[in-house]
C-alpha cells in the first residue's frame, strides 16, 4: 500500500506521553503531523497565526477538552476535514457523535496500530469506517434521541463527558439552574435518578464522567 | 500472484453437496466478532523475537484466506466482478448467486466470511426484507451491500440489520479489496459522508418540546387544528403557533410530510 502523507492534527489526548506516542506512529507510517492542541480553540489560534491546515484530525473522544464539543465545532469550521475519533469504547455517545458530526473514522484505543493507519487510509481515499458493535450503539442512541428535546441531548452530551452543571452553563452561555431544570427533564424522560445513570444511558460500562 | 485455481474461472464451492439445515432464530447479531486472529499471530511471533513488530509488517495482508460470495445482479458482471476481485490472494470467491433466496436454499456448509449484496436491482422492498433474514441467518458473514450511489432507506436498513458495509460501484478493483479485507477483520466501511443521507430529521430530528410532540402526535392522526385545540384545552391560535414550529423544527411544509417524518421518529420504537 502507498504511504499515506497527509498532515494530521491530534486534539486532546490523556497527556504528553500518549500523544507523542501517537505522534510517533502516525509519522512511521508516512504521515505528517503538524501539532498537537490540547482542544479546538489551542488549534484555530494555531491555524490563524499561520499554522499548516491540517487534512485529518485525530480527536480523543474520552478526554472532556475534546472530545464531541471538539468534533461538532471542527466540523462546522472545516467541514471538509477528516475527522478520526479515537474512542475507548463503542458507546452510543461516541456513535451518536460520529453519525451526527460526520465522523469519518471511529477506531478503538484498544486496537493494534496497525489498525489506526488502515483507518487512516481508508478515510483518505474517501471511505468512511466504523469499529464493531457501532450499530447496537446507534440504536440506542437513537433511542435516547428520540425521547429528548435537542437542548436536553446537549445538556446529556456534556454531562456524560463529565463535565459540572456549572461548566455546562458556561459551555451552553445559560443559567446554571436552567442546567438544572434540563437535567430533571433528562431524568424523569429516561426514567433515572442521577446524571451518572443517564449518563450511562449514552455510555455503557464505566461511565466517562471524571469528576464526581 | 494467484496460482492455476482461477486460471479457467471462477473456483467454485460443491454447493449441493453439502446440503446442511441452517442454524436459525439466532439473536440478531449486530457485532460480528472480529476475526483477528492474523493480527495477534504476527504480534506473537513479534514478541516472540524479544520486540516489537514494525507498523509495516503489521499492515502485511493477513495470511487467513478471507473468502466472498456474490449474490444478485447480471449474472456476466456478478461473475466477472467476482474473478476480478479474486486475481490475487488473499480473498477467495467461494461460489455467485442469482438472489437471496437462491443462496439460503443452498445452505453453504461453510458461510463465507463476507457476502456481497448487489442492491440495484432488486426493488426495494425485496433487498431489505432479504438483507434482514441474511444477517439474522448467518451471522458469521459481514453482509456487504454493492450500489451505484448511497441513499438512505439503504443506510437505515444497514443499521437496523448489522451490514458490515457499502461499497461503492465506482471504486476501483483495489479500493473495493482494501474495503473488503477491512470488513473482514468485523468492522464497517462506507462511503465517506455516509451520514448525510441520515441528515433529515430521520435519525437526528432537531428536538421537539413535550407540547410539540403532543401535537404532533395529534396532527399524525388526523386530526384537525379545531380537534386538537379541544383536547388539550388551547386555542385554535396557539395550535396553530405550535404547529408552525414543529413544521420548522421538522423542515416539513404541511401535515402530511409532518405525520410521515412522525411514522419515521416511532417506527421501531414499539
Amino acid at each position: 500500500m502507498a504511504a499515506v502523507e497527509a498532515g494530521v492534527a491530534i486534539i486532546g489526548g490523556a497527556g504528553a506521553f500518549v500523544t507523542d506516542a501517537l505522534t510517533w506512529m502516525l509519522t512511521e507510517s508516512g504521515s505528517r503531523v503538524l501539532g498537537s492542541y490540547r482542544d479546538f480553540s489551542t488549534l484555530e489560534a494555531a491555524l490563524r497565526g499561520g499554522a499548516q491546515a491540517p487534512h485529518v484530525a485525530v480527536v480523543d473522544a474520552e478526554d472532556p477538552a475534546a472530545g464531541p464539543p471538539a468534533v461538532a465545532a471542527l466540523r462546522q469550521a472545516y467541514p471538509e476535514l477528516k475527522i478520526l475519533l479515537l474512542c475507548e469504547v463503542v458507546s452510543p455517545a461516541s456513535v451518536g457523535c460520529a453519525i451526527e458530526e460526520h465522523v469519518d473514522g471511529v477506531v478503538l484505543k484498544s486496537d493494534a496500530p496497525a489498525e489506526m493507519i488502515l483507518a487512516l487510509r481508508h478515510v483518505l481515499e474517501g471511505r468512511a469506517v466504523m469499529p464493531s458493535g457501532w450499530h447496537q450503539a446507534s440504536l440506542e442512541r437513537e433511542a435516547v434521541v428520540r425521547v429528548l428535546s435537542l437542548r436536553e441531548r446537549e445538556v446529556l452530551d456534556l454531562a456524560a463527558s463529565g463535565l459540572s452543571n456549572k461548566e455546562i452553563a458556561e459551555h451552553l452561555v445559560i443559567s446554571i439552574n436552567t442546567v438544572k431544570f434540563h437535567l430533571r427533564g433528562i431524568y424523569c424522560s429516561l426514567g433515572v435518578h442521577n446524571r451518572l445513570q443517564a449518563s450511562r444511558a449514552m455510555s455503557p460500562g464505566p461511565c466517562a464522567s471524571r469528576r464526581d | 500472484m494467484q496460482g492455476d485455481a482461477h486460471e479457467g474461472g471462477l473456483k467454485v464451492a460443491s454447493v449441493a453437496n453439502n446440503v446442511r439445515p441452517v442454524e436459525r432464530g439466532r439473536a440478531l447479531g449486530f457485532s460480528t466478532p472480529p476475526r483477528r486472529a492474523a493480527t495477534d499471530a504476527r504480534e506473537a511471533s513479534g514478541r516472540a523475537q524479544g520486540r516489537l513488530p514494525g507498523l509495516e509488517s503489521l499492515l502485511a495482508r493477513p495470511s487467513d484466506e478471507v473468502t466472498l460470495t456474490l449474490i444478485g445482479g447480471q449474472r456476466l458482471l456478478r461473475e466477472a466482478t467476482a474473478n476480478l476481485l479474486t486475481r490475487e490472494d488473499g480473498l477467495r470467491a467461494l461460489t455467485t448467486f442469482e438472489s437471496v433466496a437462491d443462496y439460503l436454499a443452498a445452505h453453504l456448509e461453510s458461510p463465507p466470511t463476507v457476502l456481497l449484496l448487489d442492491c440495484e436491482e432488486n426493488d426495494p422492498a425485496n433487498w431489505q426484507s432479504a438483507i434482514g433474514e441474511l444477517c439474522s441467518t448467518y451471522t458469521q458473514s459481514s453482509v456487504v451491500l454493492l450500489c451505484a450511489e448511497i441513499r438512505e432507506d439503504m443506510i437505515r436498513c444497514a443499521i437496523e440489520h448489522g451490514v458490515s458495509g457499502v461499497i461503492l460501484k465506482s471504486y476501483t478493483t483495489k479500493q473495493t479489496r482494501d474495503a473488503i479485507a477491512y470488513i473482514a477483520t468485523g468492522r464497517t466501511v462506507m462511503p465517506a459522508g455516509w451520514q448525510r443521507v441520515l441528515a433529515g430529521a430521520a435519525y437526528k430530528p432537531r428536538g421537539l418540546s413535550p407540547r410539540q410532540r403532543q401535537i404532533l402526535a395529534l396532527v399524525a392522526q388526523g386530526r384537525g387544528n379545531e380537534e386538537i385545540a379541544a383536547e388539550l384545552e388551547l386555542s385554535t391560535n396557539t395550535v396553530k403557533f405550535h404547529i408552525r414550529a414543529l413544521y420548522s423544527r421538522l423542515g416539513v411544509r404541511n401535515r402530511v410530510e409532518a405525520a410521515n417524518q412522525y411514522a419515521q421518529m416511532t417506527r421501531g420504537s414499539g
